[in-house]
């Protein structure tokens, strides 16, 4: 037996195995939502749980998102520990009363005396065809409303660290996992999101990015798909002599304005990928942050790669078109 | 799931009952068979709109048949028949029999909020309402039962007494800080910007 042998895990079994430990470890957790049991989740990130822990702590629910993530928080508040999942964070249409009045308010309505140690884990992205109603990052919507921190990794290491500090966190916390990062092979894989995940429980503080390419030139910043999108754009960069530094975010709420403004100092050059709509959202938000701590920093007008202030199109071609990608960040480069 | 003895009771206006949570929530504790007792106030109006303009259903706990749990009409906003009423339900939900359904009658004999004009309400109904006033109808029924004026006098006295007590003690009370708005957003007293 080796302890340096590795442990390639998908973002869907490190979030599972995340599970399992914290529910192992802590009779507090459980977890409710669609087809999360027999099925392990639409998305993969539940599976094997329901033949260890059972009906009572791995509930299946009918489909009534108001009532099982209000369900979620009445558990919350009196003690437990539940993981609720909403399949696709594009159906919070139906249910946001209960999340951002309910959930992510009470702690504040209260005076601080009753807390929501809950995660509500959604799943965010497109690229495979799933139209309008199943292929949207909504980051921005949870984001911009006060009371829950959100998330979204990039990786399996990253995945499985903040699932697992989410599940302790006492404050309410919104999991999205990117469908095109998850490791399901329906949903046109990125490979590099599947890498070493060590089997002990560990946490990855929330609110924390991470640098996880260093450069000198122009700092790209991204969450979850689009980092990778980055990366591949400063490999790009790269043969052309351009030295790109990558930023991910991993968390929007809290925010790490401090890496993105140490990056930038460096750098001065900023360009931010979000697979979200454009407008009012993380890109914005991104660069307002640097220009509000010292505009002098920039040595050059800063840009986005975002999702266009468009429905996500069915048609494929159409789908593809809108979406951030490497070339569309190396052109953003060339622009600047 | 913690085995506790509680039971959860939630209070909603017949104007809620035509929301979609409603139906939800009444769905999955009778699913699960949770120790939930739902008791809708029905007060004939929201905020301007009545009660037959909402919904096609005369008394909402024929509802309940809908998820396969008990309902309960209680007329006239009856203390009485209200204690033995939540009494059962209460029984029935502590020793695992799942959820009930209670729709109580009662009278908005108030606007909705501070200077409503109530200029929607038909003539003579809150003159009418104010003679079903349960407080002076529930007196009559304790004097008939033997309670003396004295008893009951004093015991308004009472709680007159500690509801003033309330107020000024509000009234005397300094204002937190306003930078106590800044606090409380997450767990650990913070926030983020």
């Amino acid at each position: 037996m080796s302890n340096t042998k590795i442990r390639r895990l998908t973002i869907a079994r490190a979030m599972a195995e995340a599970i399992q430990q914290e529910m192992q470890s802590d009779p507090r957790v459980f977890v409710m939502g669609e087809d999360i049991g027999a099925l392990g989740g639409v998305f993969g990130n539940t599976r094997g749980l329901l033949e260890e822990f059972g009906r009572e702590r791995i509930r299946d629910t009918p489909i009534s998102e108001t009532a099982f993530i209000g369900a979620g928080v009445g558990a919350a508040q009196d003690g437990m520990r539940p993981v609720v999942e909403l399949m696709f964070v594009d159906f919070f249409g139906v249910c946001f009363d209960a999340i951002y009045n309910n959930m992510a308010k009470n702690n504040y309505f209260s005076g601080g005396n009753v807390k929501v140690p809950m995660v509500l884990m959604t799943s965010t992205g497109g690229g495979y065809s799933d139209a309008g109603q199943h292929s949207q990052c909504l980051y921005a919507t949870f984001a911009h409303l006060p009371g829950m921190k959100v998330v979204s990794p990039s990786n399996a290491y990253d995945a499985k660290g903040m699932m697992i500090a989410a599940i302790r966190d006492d404050s309410p916390v919104v999991f999205m996992y990117h469908k095109g990062l998850q490791g399901m092979g329906w949903l046109g894989t990125e490979a590099a999101a599947t890498v070493d995940t060590p089997e002990q429980p560990y946490q990855v503080d929330l609110g924390k990015a991470k640098i996880v390419r260093e450069g000198s030139d122009v700092t790209i910043v991204g969450l979850a798909m689009g980092v990778h999108n980055a990366l591949k754009a400063a490999d790009k960069l790269a043969e052309e002599g351009v030295n790109a530094e990558v930023v991910d975010l991993r968390s929007l709420v809290p925010l790490d304005r401090e890496t993105v403004i140490s990056s930038v100092k460096k750098t001065g050059r900023l360009i931010v990928v979000d697979e979200d709509y454009q407008s009012y959202g993380v890109s914005g938000e991104v660069i307002t942050s640097v220009v509000e701590h010292d505009y002098s920093l920039l040595r050059s007008g800063p840009k986005r790669v975002a999702y266009p202030d468009v429905p996500i199109p069915f048609a494929r071609h159409m789908e593809q078109f809108c979406l951030p990608n490497a070339d569309k960040i190396v052109a953003a480069f060339h622009a600047m | 799931m913690q085995n506790k003895p509680g039971v959860a009771v939630s209070f909603i206006g017949e104007g809620a009952v035509n929301q979609g949570a409603f139906h939800e929530s009444l769905n999955l504790a009778a699913l699960w068979c949770l120790p939930v007792v739902f008791v809708v106030e029905d007060n004939a109006w929201g905020i301007s709109v009545s009660k037959q303009d909402s919904t096609a259903v005369a008394r909402n706990d024929v509802r309940a048949a809908a998820y396969d749990m008990p309902g309960h009409f209680v007329e006239n906003n009856d203390p009485l028949v209200i204690y033995k009423v939540a009494g059962d339900a209460i029984d029935r939900a502590r020793s695992g029999g799942g959820p009930s359904l209670i729709e109580i009658e009662t009278f908005r004999l108030a606007g909705h909020f501070m200077g409503d004009a109530e200029a929607y309400r038909p003539d003579g109904e809150k003159a009418f309402l104010e003679s079903k006033d349960p407080i002076p109808a529930f007196r009559k029924i304790l004097l008939a039962e033997g309670t003396t004026d004295v008893a009951l006098d004093h015991l308004k006295d009472q709680v007159e007494e500690q509801v003033s007590a309330a107020i000024a003690f509000a009234r005397e009370s300094a204002y937190a800080p306003a930078e106590d708005a800044l606090t409380q957003v997450f767990a650990q007293g913070e926030y983020h910007e």
